[in-house]
């Protein structure tokens, strides 16, 4: 009699929501913390299968005790070892009485919560795979790193693979819940008969979800052992053998996925082959011998080929350039391209230009020219268009050292820059310099011109004849860099010096002038580092001159800190260094010697740079010193004095200097004594609310308030740019001593400019008279104030560049407390023109000029050219509490918009005809007044007296 | 399979010390030894004598300290002059050996608690002192921990208390902090164990007397509660609400300030009351409430006006105020720092007396989670969670 019993109701036959599978071999050491960390979820209804695959040093019973300490695990043992976790987690699949699971690691760990949030998603949104964070820890430098993290920044549900393919890139089974009812009606497992079984698997699964979830918490940690250095050829051996194991499953991967319903997803993990996994093997290319290199080549070839062109499109330049020569096998030009990729040179010789003009293909040697591969031309060609738009300093260029020598003292480089489009042969007053430096405790700096240069054919030769500086830093120094920076007043750009093998480094020694130099002996060796860039280093010396060292380091480190002290920032709020001031202002004052500062000394431009030249030109006898913040350096010489901010030479000069012109602020602890004459040039017409009326100050506390006056006292002249400013700006700072009304001596070039001067801008920006131009500036956001970060640029400049065309180039220059970032891949379209000194020469140039609440738009009024206001963040920015002096809606230069497609149309229209002559006449007349050019001489006239 | 635990652990850097923890733990241990359950106050170490609050509360409720001492002060031995002060290296030494005594006391505690114990642990500080005393949150024979921040996430980030939050709290059963929008931070910044409860407030005891056409601000005279803002909406309205009063309770180092400000702008039924040791006389007498900080964490004014059926006014200032205030429906929410908007608000209130009578009644009603009873019946269903 068949007997029918209820089944049991009791706890342990309860159905479990998850079951974790955990895969065993050998082990003992962490598995215990695997299990453990299973059996502490906070979701607790739940099993764990362990499934040891036959352990052959006795984990195996380590893991079954492990396990039964609790009633909710299940040790299994596979009746022959299978060789890899697919086996295992096979069975453990079938075994799994949950209504989902969850795979571990036997040398990893789940999240404590892991379980509980994956859980509570999966049975919120009913999904098929619900996937969270996997936090990789480094055992060896105990740091945490992360995994895909940008898939799982938020929350989100995706009802198909096709709505997300990004998610499958995340390849790895675990810190996933899968629903054990949905791998089971499709049939999803692992095979056992390859490696790289997860691949397989989570493609599958994938494909067949209905309702894939991502959660921002992390599940999962997995710990990186640290793994033994591959060296020995055998083991290099070892990855021939992993490559075929990985092509295999990417095979079958391939075969699985669908393209008919699922093409977002087959085109996602063909892209995923190329930058990750055929990567992986690429990379180490560099480091092998030539004979396997060229078997990986071989390998990866026939897979290679098998992946569409449209896939290739998507990778940027460099990559191109790399499958390009791994398809022709061609080791040496694989390992090229990683120059290239990372970032060393943005292009290599030989470059050819096509006989259609239209291409540069790199490479012009046999192999190359007989391309068998029509893939492989493709791959190595880059349109000529986007070599000869991208502008010079915006190149990373390949300087490579030819021949090191050592004569004398002199140490002497020659070497070749790689300029294909004949960029910097064509640029006029082009200056290349060889800086030294050193980073670290002491920073060091010089600069040595270079010689001979000559344009041979697409190289640019030059020689260098160094002389080590007659320097005190040079015996404190272990170790300089050497690069190339170069520069023609408009903007820059610095490079390193590469190193080929083969370059023979003189065996002699460079020694720096200088006492103590002499008496330490030091001795310099250039050397090759190990990027294959250019070094100088300290050599060993022998113990006499050691000693001799020892007597002679003390007094030296001595009169270096005391010497280095008055051109370093000290503590000038501190008792001493104020009483040190204040003895400094008792000295006479030298009125002949004036102190320049623009923007608390971050820049050698703007308005006080117009009074400085205006000044030099007309008034010799006036000594002028320029102040510069401490890690400032321009990129131009400058022909004056300089000092660094807060430093003591700085306060000497502060309180001598008989004239003191600046553009924003000296420092609080400045005191103005009798005599001293202060040019206020204030850098901007202001649109938000400034000094007293700002609510911060309002609500002040009198200490302040009154700080502010005082500092607004000291000023003697005021450079009025408008009747607007003299109405908002000089009442809000109480300002009441003399007004100079004759416009902004920044703008002075432009009221003059001409069509010639407009030419030579763009000639030396390296951007053609075809161009349309667009200049974006936005104010300053606060996001990153005083940190290194690189501020959002709330443009998607791909949309920018594919609405706007090529013939449109965007300049974009952050404010000067920001900084942007710009992807190589925009590089020619999109310009980052923070680093270029004068702005007004931006504006000079500039078709349209896009802003948003900047001061940038009265300046740009002087060119009188459209404006179009990007203010996506209006309501946030404008109407907060600071306000604004005048409704931006109300009286406006040019269109507002708020979003970027608004923008686009808007620029687009500006750019071929000028819509808003008349919207701009007016607000000119109301807010931006007249310039007539002639400010820096009115102004020198003034204060100076005419000559 | 367990459904409750026995025993409910309340951890505090201190037991009875003036604020909102100390509220807190006073609060929730009654109610929690009214549903039944054995509770146990444990202190790290001794409130300051200055401090303390003298609570009464039932023997039943046991309490405790770690260190048995009150914290030595100026303790940090960081820059070189605190290391050649003598009395400072002492006083170091001193809490060094007061925090050891005490982590070997927590020790034995956390063995005799054992897994039928619940620890709330309501600062991160004593969070600290679990781990040193060899809380493992995998071991099942242990008391079961719950992590509370009472404070907003931008508060835990600007005091630096985030890293120590993420850190101690990442393996407890659940962190729980104040408000939903918080429990959303912690969320993403890297905790996977968040929720959220709201803070007990206790129902203010009223006086039968008469309202009176009375706005009322309850709140230091300082940056954070910027009482200057309601100055000038008031002296925006004042003439048109005549027989309305202003009375500013508090007190703090703006006061002169804000005296000044009243003088300019020559309001004359607006005064500063100085501080007041009554709530529940003063939310009485008046018919609205008005808050305007620049910053809040949970500002438990608002659910006691809310009670007492006075309703708020107040700036957009903290993520929870939202969740006090339904706008236009128990109170009106005003963009940050905006005066006209302020002033428009109360005129509005004050001139139509039905709506005030809806907003106070509503009010009423749906500030009763607030109370003990029910905040410790969410408390309950946490436990329960807990359990499953």
């Amino acid at each position: 009699m068949a007997t029918e019993t209820s089944p049991p109701l009791s706890d342990e036959y309860q159905v479990p929501d998850v079951t974790v599978i955990l895969a065993h071999f050998n082990d003992g050491q962490h598995v215990t913390d695997a299990v453990r960390s299973v059996y502490g979820q906070t979701h607790r209804n739940l099993e764990l299968i362990l499934v040891d695959d036959c352990s052959t040093d006795g984990s195996g019973e380590v893991a079954e005790r492990a396990v039964n300490i609790d009633s909710r695990g299940q040790f299994v043992k596979m009746p022959v070892n299978s060789g890899g976790v697919g086996g295992p987690r096979r069975r453990g699949l079938e075994l799994a009485r949950g209504k989902f699971v969850v795979f571990l690691d036997s040398d990893d760990t789940l999240d404590r919560h892991a379980c509980r949030n994956l859980l509570k998603e999966a049975e919120q949104r009913q999904s098929d795979i619900v996937m969270a964070r996997t936090r990789r820890f480094d055992i060896e430098s105990k740091q945490w790193r992360g995994w895909h993290d940008r898939l799982f920044s938020e929350e989100q549900y995706f009802a198909s693979i096709e709505d997300n393919p990004d998610l499958a890139i995340d390849t790895i089974v675990v810190a996933k819940l899968y629903r054990t009812s949905f791998l089971r009606d499709h049939d999803i497992q692992f095979p056992t008969d390859i490696h790289y079984e997860d691949l397989v698997f989570s493609a599958n699964a994938f494909m067949n979800a209905r309702g894939i979830s991502v959660i921002p918490e992390s599940a999962y940690v997995w710990n990186i052992y640290p793994s033994e250095v591959r060296k020995s050829i055998t083991n290099q051996r070892d990855s021939l053998k992993n490559l075929e194991y990985r092509l295999e499953a990417l095979r079958r991967v391939m075969n699985i996925v669908d393209a008919e319903k699922n093409p977002g997803l087959l085109a996602r993990l063909q892209l995923k082959v190329l930058r990750h996994d055929a990567r992986l093997y690429l990379n180490d290319i560099v480091d092998h011998e030539d004979g396997l290199a060229r078997s990986i080549l071989e390998h990866l070839r026939p897979f290679l080929m098998s992946i569409p062109t449209v896939i290739y499109g998507e990778l940027d330049r460099q990559e191109r350039f790399l499958f390009g020569a791994a398809l022709l096998l061609d080791v040496s030009r694989v390992r090229e391209s990683f120059t290239m990729i990372r970032n060393r040179a943005t292009w290599l010789p030989p470059l050819e230009l096509s006989s259609d003009d239209r291409n540069y293909l790199w490479g012009n040697d046999d192999v190359s020219r007989d391309y068998t591969l029509p893939l492989a031309k493709e791959l190595l060609s880059v349109p000529s268009e986007d070599l000869r738009r991208m502008p010079w300093f915006q190149v990373k260029w390949e300087h490579r050292v030819q021949s090191v020598e050592v004569k004398g003292d002199c140490l002497l480089i020659s070497g070749q820059t790689f300029d294909p489009a004949r960029k910097l042969a064509d640029l006029e007053n082009l200056k290349l310099q060889v800086r030294i430096f050193s980073r670290g405790e002491i920073k060091f700096n010089q600069f040595i011109d270079c010689s001979d240069f000559s344009v041979d054919g697409q190289f640019c030769r030059w020689t260098s004849n160094i002389k080590l500086a007659n320097s005190l830093d040079y015996a404190k120094v272990k170790k300089f860099g050497l690069r190339i920076r170069m520069t023609n007043g408009m903007a820059s750009c610095e490079d390193h010096l590469l190193v080929q093998n083969g370059i023979k480094f003189p065996k002699r020694k460079l020694r720096a002038g200088g006492l103590f130099s002499s008496a330490l002996s030091y001795r310099y060796r250039v050397y090759p580092t190990v990027d294959r860039t250019l070094g100088l280093r300290i050599t060993k010396s022998g113990t006499p001159r050691k000693a001799v060292r020892a007597a002679i380091e003390p007094v030296h480190g001595l009169v270096l800190k005391v010497l280095r002290s008055a051109d370093k920032p000290v503590a000038v709020e501190a008792p001493m260094w104020r009483w040190v001031y204040s003895l400094m202002r008792t000295l006479p004052l030298q009125p002949e010697r004036t102190l320049f500062e623009s923007h608390m000394g971050t820049s050698f431009a703007d308005s006080p740079r117009a009074i400085s030249n205006e000044l030099r030109s007309q008034w010799t006898s006036v000594h002028q010193t320029w102040s510069f913040a401490e890690n400032y350096s321009p990129i131009e010489e400058v022909p004056f004095g300089t000092v660094v901010r807060h430093s003591p030479r700085y306060l000497y000069a502060l309180a001598r200097s008989g004239y003191l012109v600046d553009n924003q602020s000296l420092p609080s602890y400045f005191r103005k004594r009798a005599g001293q004459k202060y040019l206020q040039l204030w850098h901007g017409i202001p649109l938000k609310k400034m000094g007293f009326d700002e609510p911060d100050f309002s609500n002040a506390s009198s200490g302040k308030r009154a700080n502010l006056q005082k500092k607004v006292s000291y000023w003697d002249y005021l450079t009025v740019p408008s009747p607007y400013f003299e109405e908002t700006f000089v009442p809000a700072f109480g300002y009441s001593n003399e007004l100079l009304r004759y416009g902004s001596p920044r703008n002075d070039s432009l009221a003059v400019l001409t069509s010639q001067d407009q030419t030579n801008i763009r000639r030396s920006l390296g951007l053609s008279e075809r161009q349309k131009v667009v200049l974006y500036a936005p104010t300053f956001r606060a996001e990153s104030r005083g940190s290194r970060r690189a501020i959002r640029l709330e443009l998607d400049l791909e949309q920018w560049c594919d609405s706007m065309g090529d013939d449109c180039v965007l300049l974009v220059r952050a404010h000067y407390l920001n900084k942007i970032n710009i992807h190589p891949r925009f590089f020619g379209k999109v310009i980052d023109v923070s680093n270029v000194p004068e702005i007004s020469n931006l504006y000079a140039i500039a078709d349209v000029l896009v802003t948003d609440y900047s001061s940038v738009m009265f300046d740009y009024l002087t060119v009188d050219r459209p404006i179009a206001i990007y203010a996506y963040d209006y309501d946030k920015y404008v109407d907060d509490e600071r306000g604004t002096y005048f409704s931006l809606r109300e009286h406006s230069p040019g269109r507002i918009s708020e979003t970027q497609d608004d923008l686009q149309e808007s620029v687009r229209i500006r750019l071929n005809e000028d819509v808003d002559a008349e919207l701009r006449a007016e607000f000119q007349h109301r807010f931006a007044g007249h310039e007539s050019g002639r400010s820096s001489v009115e102004t020198v006239a003034r204060i100076w007296g005419k000559k | 399979m367990r459904r409750d635990f026995k025993r409910i652990v309340l951890m505090a850097n201190q037991i009875d010390r003036l604020g909102g923890v100390g509220r807190f733990v006073e609060r929730i241990a009654n109610e929690l030894l009214i549903k039944g359950y054995e509770v146990e106050l444990v202190g790290v170490n001794l409130a300051p004598a200055d401090e303390l609050v003298n609570v009464q509360r039932s023997p039943e409720i046991t309490v405790d300290s770690l260190w048995g001492a009150v914290a030595p002060e100026d303790w940090t031995l960081k820059r070189r002059r605190d290391k050649m002060n003598p009395f400072r290296v002492k006083r170091n030494k001193l809490r060094q050996q007061l925090r050891k005594n005490g982590v070997s006391k927590l020790a034995k505690k956390l063995a005799e608690w054992g897994s039928e114990t619940l620890i709330i642990c309501t600062q991160v500080f004593a969070m600290e002192h679990l781990w040193e005393a060899g809380y493992d949150a995998l071991d099942a024979r242990m008391p079961r921990v719950v992590g509370q921040y009472h404070g907003s996430y931008e508060m835990c980030v600007s005091t630096g208390d985030l890293r120590r939050v993420l850190k101690n709290y990442a393996d407890v059963e659940k962190f729980v902090c104040l408000t939903a929008a918080d429990s959303e931070k912690f969320r993403m910044a890297g905790l996977n164990n968040v929720s959220w409860l709201a803070n007990p407030v206790a129902q203010p005891s009223l006086m039968d007397v008469p309202r009176q056409n009375l706005f009322v601000a309850l709140g230091r005279y300082d940056a954070q509660k910027s009482l200057d803002y309601v100055i000038r909406a008031w002296s925006q309205i004042e003439p048109q609400l005549p027989g309305w009063r202003v009375e500013l309770y508090g007190e703090g180092p703006l006061e002169s300030q804000l005296e000044s400000l009243i003088e300019d702008l020559n309001v004359q039924r607006l005064q500063l009351m100085g501080k007041t040791d009554d709530v529940g006389k003063v939310l009485s007498v008046a018919k609205a409430h008005v808050l305007s900080s620049q910053y809040e964490g949970l500002p438990i004014a608002i659910v006691e006006a809310s009670l007492a059926g006075v309703p708020t006014i107040a700036f957009d200032c903290a993520p929870g105020i939202r969740d006090l205030i339904e706008d236009e429906a128990t109170g009106f929410v005003v963009k940050q720092n905006s005066v006209v908007e302020l002033a428009d608000r109360m005129r509005e209130l004050a001139e139509k007396p039905d709506l005030l009578t809806e907003f106070s009644l509503k009010g009423i009603l749906d500030s009763q989670q607030y109370l003990p009873n029910n905040i410790v019946e969410q408390w309950q269903g946490l436990f329960r969670e807990l359990c499953e």
